[in-house]
């Protein structure tokens, strides 16, 4: 773990990773004897449905132990408490029982949250980037305290177990294996309805846990219109708003004799000019989530005429929202992700030069692609060109990062070295 | 073939993978074949997969193609349906693909696969701008059938099969249409050229038998704007002769230039590995040997490499340069049969030009019985074809025990350890070859990856150790300047992961 993990500079904190440290192994502790109890109680009638709710219990929770073992959660003594509270709120003000609910921040920073089951519910640190004020981010509590009232993941898992056993579909399988021609087409005709129904059900579920989502917030008596806000905001968040132009290269990087060269940035050109979406299984009818403007138009259905109530401002809030540029960074670095640590760094260098916090990131970000390119690893650590996904202000982040030559990199790291 | 071979494995890994792990990721079906998709300067743009998704009907499959760029991202996919031969004897065992880039279309080549011997040859194109598919067509009977109706009947074979089509560099689509001779009249032999939309443009006509057992058989060397090359490969009574000509046409109208035969066919047989087009010259390089009957270079009479000038417009020979091992030996210990000490003969992969004249030759040592595979050679040819400089790359001495094989043989299944090259432009280039035990399960026998560089013109070799505790990594060419490292973890419940690296150089 890199030195920067508390007080750095300009009023900059940072959360502690060894106390998150610390409380990640709770966390595995307390979750892995909470998952061994809910394992034996599990009592089906059908031992069809019993075997395949438990192999998928089984799956979910090895995922989230493994999450918790590496250091996926944040908490500290400020952050914990202040989300653990706003949680709080929203339970007590619509008198539901905190027992077995909690709340956890993931490092990830995508703009998103879940409920997992079982009272847990995991806020993405990359919510902090994109909420404006705290009634936003109770909101977000609120919806998906909202899934887990309702049991919408324990249903979901259940529901997929019927189905899976039920008469018609054993029968059709059977029709299906007794067939001589067509077996494969059938199978994932099959499969396609059943995804389907689960799909569509799952849309109703996001639009249930919206409506019930808005009632507990309401009872929070904060800002209902900043419910309409955060909507609009995540139906942007997938857009870059900055990049990085050859000349923020240069603006960056050259000092001293040094010159960043043109062709550091070339990129092979492609023989491919379209890119199409996946035939036959239609990734769009399988989303799970409708869109945010469909979302929006119901959600304001719910909206009272309460203008007079303001958004809060907290300054607990101000101060994680201020540090949360930052503190993405570094999570990023910390959960080794180091070209996007690097890249979104380094847009915010290009506005800022003389900020020493993003220096050393640059720096610690560098020392790691340098060595993992050394080792012929960098592409665990640095995305891939992607001519379909990526802007071009990401590939040619990409492109610069593999094609400089490693004496070069190593001036790089000189230069940002403290 | 190598590349299909080492591709094949690449590709058998990503199938394996994309069924355990995520049926959406690459295909839900079996994994069939796969190629790579090539620029003309040997640099790899996408890779071509097919499965087969279904079986919808007697000799009948329905096949998912897959497209990949060269950044492995998925550009398209689709589904076809396809005839596969059935018999109570015999069935076709799975459907080849082989993929030829021009501008922005894939020529595909899709056969009938009985386990080494490929019939039923059809084609499809698709068109990068839109990646549409074409429907099956078949050049047969002289005209383009377009969507024909196929069936599998032995009896109707002609009728279900094309003769070759090709894209020639620079050209288009050429077919090549071999006449099975029957007598004089019936003996029809062409090269007709036509456009994008199958409008015949020219044919060349030529004489290939004088009777049923003695003929010659054409083949494309090379093509620019102006001129097609092509070498004949004459046959009596069925079987290779020591005699090889060069045949120039004009490439605008299909009209003849010349045919050459090589030159002191009675001393030498000649191996022609590369056909350069450059200015107003053909040059034409390759390996030779003492005379045998048959025509093939004998790999224990192995004299050196010979480079023949031709001139473009008229296919007259300007010159002849041969280079003897004999007149080498200040730079590599070898003798004059192209025996190298203590390492084997000198088998030639490739020749490869740069711009400034000069060229490369990239050599592996082997012995034939047993086979023995040993250190790699290149060697710096200067224009006026004498070698500037040997730089020798020592490797993993393979044997394979209780084999005899010749050096075409050994290049044939894939056992020698040079890989493939990549033009990095500027006279830069970037050669692969595997430092590994071959087939060995010993994991610290199996990790080692060479690339040697030529930048500046100088050669500089790195070896990169892939070792790990948790699982086996392996090394393929990639995209221009890059790497596929393919990790096969130990664990059972983990996919295998890719990954592109790029290479320091």
């Amino acid at each position: 773990m890199v030195s920067i993990n508390s007080k750095s500079q300009n009023n900059i904190t940072l959360i502690d990773t060894t106390s998150s440290h610390n409380c990640n192994n709770e966390l595995y502790i307390e979750y892995k004897n909470k998952f061994e109890l809910i394992n034996k109680n599990i009592s089906y009638s059908n031992s069809g449905e019993k075997n395949i709710i438990k192999e998928i219990y089984n799956e979910t929770q090895k995922d989230f132990l493994e999450t918790i073992q590496n250091d996926k959660f944040l908490c500290d003594n400020t952050i914990s408490p202040y989300l653990n509270g706003l949680f709080n709120e929203v339970l007590s003000r619509n008198n539901i029982d905190s027992k077995g609910y909690k709340i956890l921040l993931s490092k990830d920073s995508e703009v998103n949250a879940a409920n997992l089951g079982n009272g847990i519910v995991v806020l993405n640190y990359g919510l902090f980037l994109d909420v404006e004020n705290e009634d936003e981010l109770v909101f977000v509590i609120s919806h998906e305290i909202g899934h887990q009232y309702l049991n919408h993941v324990k249903k979901e898992i259940e529901n997929f177990a019927k189905i899976s056993t039920s008469k018609e579909v054993l029968l059709k399988t059977k029709e299906i294996r007794n067939q001589k021609y067509l077996k494969s087409t059938s199978a994932i005709n099959l499969l396609k309805s059943i995804s389907y129904q689960n799909y569509n059900k799952r849309r109703k579920k996001e639009i249930e846990a919206d409506s019930l989502g808005f009632i507990f917030y309401k009872k929070t008596s904060r800002n209902q219109n900043s419910a309409i806000s955060l909507l609009e905001k995540l139906n942007n968040s997938d857009l870059e708003i900055d990049s990085l132009t050859i000349n923020d290269y240069k603006t960056i990087f050259e000092k001293d004799n040094f010159k960043i060269k043109e062709k550091y940035f070339q990129q092979e050109e492609s023989i491919f000019r379209k890119y199409d979406d996946e035939k036959r299984f239609q990734i769009d009818s399988l989303k799970s989530h409708p869109d945010c403007k469909t979302r929006i138009v119901l959600l304001k259905k719910f909206l009272e005429n309460k203008t007079s109530i303001k958004t809060s401002e907290t300054n607990l809030f101000n101060d994680f929202k201020r540090n949360s540029i930052n503190q993405n960074l570094f999570n990023l670095y910390s959960d080794k992700k180091y070209g996007l640590s690097l890249y979104e760094c380094l847009k915010l260098y290009k506005l800022d030069i003389n900020n020493d916090f993003y220096k050393r990131i640059i720096y610690l970000n560098l020392i790691k692609i340098y060595n993992s390119r050394k080792d012929y690893t960098i592409n665990r650590y640095v995305e891939s060109i992607d001519n379909k996904h990526n802007t071009n202000s990401q590939n040619r982040f990409i492109s610069f990062i593999n094609n400089i030559k490693t004496d070069d990199f190593q001036i790089l790291i000189n230069n940002f070295k403290a | 073939m190598k590349t299909k071979l080492i591709l094949l494995s690449i590709l058998t890994f990503i199938s394996v993978n994309a069924q355990i792990t995520n049926l959406h990721k690459l295909s839900k079906g079996v994994f069939y074949d796969s190629d790579v998709i090539k620029d003309a300067n040997n640099n790899i743009k996408g890779y071509f997969l097919l499965f087969e998704t279904d079986k919808v009907a007697k000799e009948t499959v329905e096949l998912e193609y897959v497209i990949l760029d060269e950044n492995l991202t998925k550009v398209t996919n689709g589904f076809i349906t396809e005839m596969k031969f059935e018999s109570f004897l015999i069935d076709a065992k799975k459907i080849n693909i082989e993929v030829t880039l021009y501008k922005n279309i894939l020529l595909l080549r899709l056969s009938d696969d009985f386990g080494g011997p490929q019939g039923f040859i059809r084609y499809r194109t698709l068109d990068l701008t839109t990646n549409k598919l074409s429907n099956n067509f078949l050049f047969n009977k002289d005209v383009f059938n377009f969507n024909p109706t196929f069936d599998r009947k032995l009896k109707n074979y002609e009728n279900n099969a094309s003769e070759n089509v090709s894209y020639y560099k620079e050209i288009g689509i050429v077919v090549n249409k071999i006449s099975e001779y029957k007598n004089e009249n019936s003996d029809e032999n062409y090269f007709a050229h036509y456009d994008d939309n199958y409008n015949l443009l020219w044919k060349y006509n030529y004489v290939a038998n004088t009777s049923r057992r003695d003929f010659k058989i054409c083949n494309y060397l090379n093509s620019d704007k102006d001129i097609i090359v092509f070498q004949n490969q004459f046959y009596e009574k069925y079987l290779t002769i020591n005699k090889k000509s060069i045949t120039v046409l004009d490439a605008k109208k299909g009209k003849f230039i010349n045919e050459v035969l090589l030159p002191e066919l009675d001393l030498y047989s000649y191996r022609i590995i590369n056909c350069i087009i450059k200015g107003n010259e053909i040059q034409i390089v390759g390996n030779y040997s003492k005379k045998i009957k048959a025509g093939y270079v004998e790999d224990l009479e192995n004299i050196g490499i010979f480079n023949f000038n031709f001139d473009k417009t008229t296919g007259k020979i300007i010159s002849t340069n041969y280079l003897k091992w004999e007149n080498a030996n200040s730079k590599i210990e070898i003798n004059k049969k192209g025996l190298v000490k203590d390492e084997g003969y000198l088998y030639i992969h490739d020749i490869i030009p740069l711009k400034n004249d000069k060229l490369i030759a990239v050599c592996e040592t082997y012995y034939q019985s047993p086979v023995v595979t040993n250190n790699i050679y290149f060697l710096e040819l200067s224009k006026d074809f004498k070698i500037n400089q040997v730089f020798e790359v020592e490797k993993f001495r393979n044997k394979f025990p209780k084999t005899n094989l010749y050096s075409s043989s050994i290049k044939e299944y894939g056992m020698f350890d040079f890989m493939d090259y990549q033009n990095m432009g500027d006279d830069e280039f970037l050669f692969y070859f595997n430092d590994n035990e071959k087939n060995s399960k010993n994991r610290k026998n199996s990790t080692l990856f060479g690339v040697v560089s030529y930048v500046d013109g100088k050669f500089q070799k790195q070896i990169l150790n892939l070792k790990t505790e948790t699982s086996t990594i392996k090394a393929y060419p990639a995209k221009k300047g890059y790497l596929m490292l393919v990790e096969d973890f130990d664990t059972k419940d983990k996919p295998n992961e890719f990954r592109l690296e790029k290479i320091n150089y």
